[in-house]
């Protein structure tokens, strides 16, 4: 009963994982500017990623043949999607902040730059 | 332009589908047989072999007694080149040195906190790496290298005035470097030393007792393997490696300011 229902946890889990890396995908092809597209990066890695991975450590843990390899299975799993958790954030909001400081990129569909109203800058 | 988009998308779903049926069906291979071919026979007999010691490693790890028993001498000769890659670079960045309070003051609070989170970690999983690299997949250089990506990352989160702060000088650093050296020297002659010492015969790198000689390092830690040399050698590797990769990214990563005064070019504005 409960490795059902932890299979199909994570199997869902997945499934999810799954349609962020889809939606990421499209996004990073249609989507207007670099930051927009670095946003549909970030759904691809922590939907795409962090999520099934932590599917995966349900299933593993799950599934009764492995034996006691399941428990190191599962904590490794758990322990990337963890580490990339904090990781794929810091990396995509350290890109971001160094293309908006050197102007690398262009902003230009834009709603509302606040950054530019904090640094008393009417460029653009 | 759009039928190239699609041949693009297809040709990409195709690959992932062809790996994917690769992985699931034989893509691995069939499973070995039991017979062994006479190469991994001999590698099994000289690896570990705690019935003919005089002719075994005592590593569990294959790949670390060939590296560091069986040709240890190439191994050390290996290590000395990056040293002499590191010297290079020193000697064309000679009197270079980091300056506090140029420009940086590191990456944002948020990049810091996640490297903060994060690199104690990445040392932590390197020395693993290195200090069990007789028992598992590892060694002292890919242990070294591991924690160097700790030491790069703080370097960049950080600035590298933080490790000026933190009393790592370039000097520290290339000491650290020239000790991890010399600990490799000093344990390959060792049993050299010794058997000078007390009589007897011994060898360069020796591990176990050999054929003529019972001198013998440490074979076992408590009721651990240890594989005597290997695991001091994998100890100062990754202790020259850290060292001198450290050095170099941080010679690598120097501003203009500081590189003002040794490249020059003052004498032709």
């Amino acid at each position: 009963m409960i490795d059902m229902v932890l299979a199909s946890a994570g199997l869902t889990l997945i499934a999810i994982g799954v349609f962020c890396d889809f939606v990421a995908a499209i996004g990073l092809i249609r989507l207007p500017n670099f930051f927009t597209r670095l946003h549909a990066a970030t759904v691809g890695a922590i939907g795409g990623a962090v999520v099934p991975m932590l599917g995966a450590a349900l299933l593993a843990i799950g599934y009764e043949p492995l034996g006691e390899t399941r428990f190191i299975l599962a904590g490794v799993a758990f322990t990337t999607s963890i580490v990339t958790m904090i990781l794929s954030q810091a990396g995509s909001h350290a890109l971001a902040r160094a293309a908006y400081r050197a102007r690398a990129a262009p902003l230009q569909p834009i709603t509302y730059d606040a950054l530019a109203e904090k640094r008393g800058d009417s460029s653009e | 332009m759009r039928l190239s988009d699609i041949a693009i998308g297809v040709s990409m779903a195709m690959l992932a589908l062809l790996l994917s049926y690769l992985i699931v069906y034989g893509g691995l291979g069939p499973i070995a047989t039991l017979n062994l071919r006479p190469l991994a026979v001999s590698f099994l007999n000289y690896t570990y072999n705690p019935w003919k010691i005089v002719y075994s490693a005592m590593s569990p790890e294959a790949v670390t007694a060939i590296v560091w028993d069986f040709r240890g001498l190439d191994t050390y000769f290996e290590t000395s080149v990056l040293f002499i890659a590191i010297v290079g670079l020193i000697a064309l960045f000679r009197g270079a040195n980091v300056v506090q309070g140029v420009s940086s003051k590191g990456l944002s609070i948020i990049v810091k906190t996640s490297t903060k989170l994060v690199a104690p970690l990445i040392l932590v999983a390197g020395a693993s790496l290195a200090f069990h690299g007789h028992l598992s997949p590892g060694g002292g250089f890919q242990g070294g290298s591991f924690m160097t990506v700790a030491m790069t990352l703080l370097a960049i989160a950080f600035s590298i005035e933080f490790f000026q702060q933190k009393k790592l000088t370039l000097n520290r650093l290339l000491a650290i470097r020239c000790i991890g050296l010399l600990a490799i020297v000093v344990v390959s002659v060792y049993l050299l030393v010794k058997a000078v010492l007390l009589g007897g015969y011994a060898y360069i790198f020796q591990n176990m007792p050999r054929i003529n000689s019972q001198y013998s390092m440490p074979s076992w830690f408590l009721d651990r393997p240890l594989a005597g040399i290997l695991f001091f050698f994998n100890l100062s590797e990754s202790i020259a490696v850290i060292g001198g990769l450290t050095l170099g990214v941080v010679l690598l990563l120097l501003r203009e300011e500081e590189l003002k005064a040794i490249i020059g070019g003052g004498e032709h504005e």
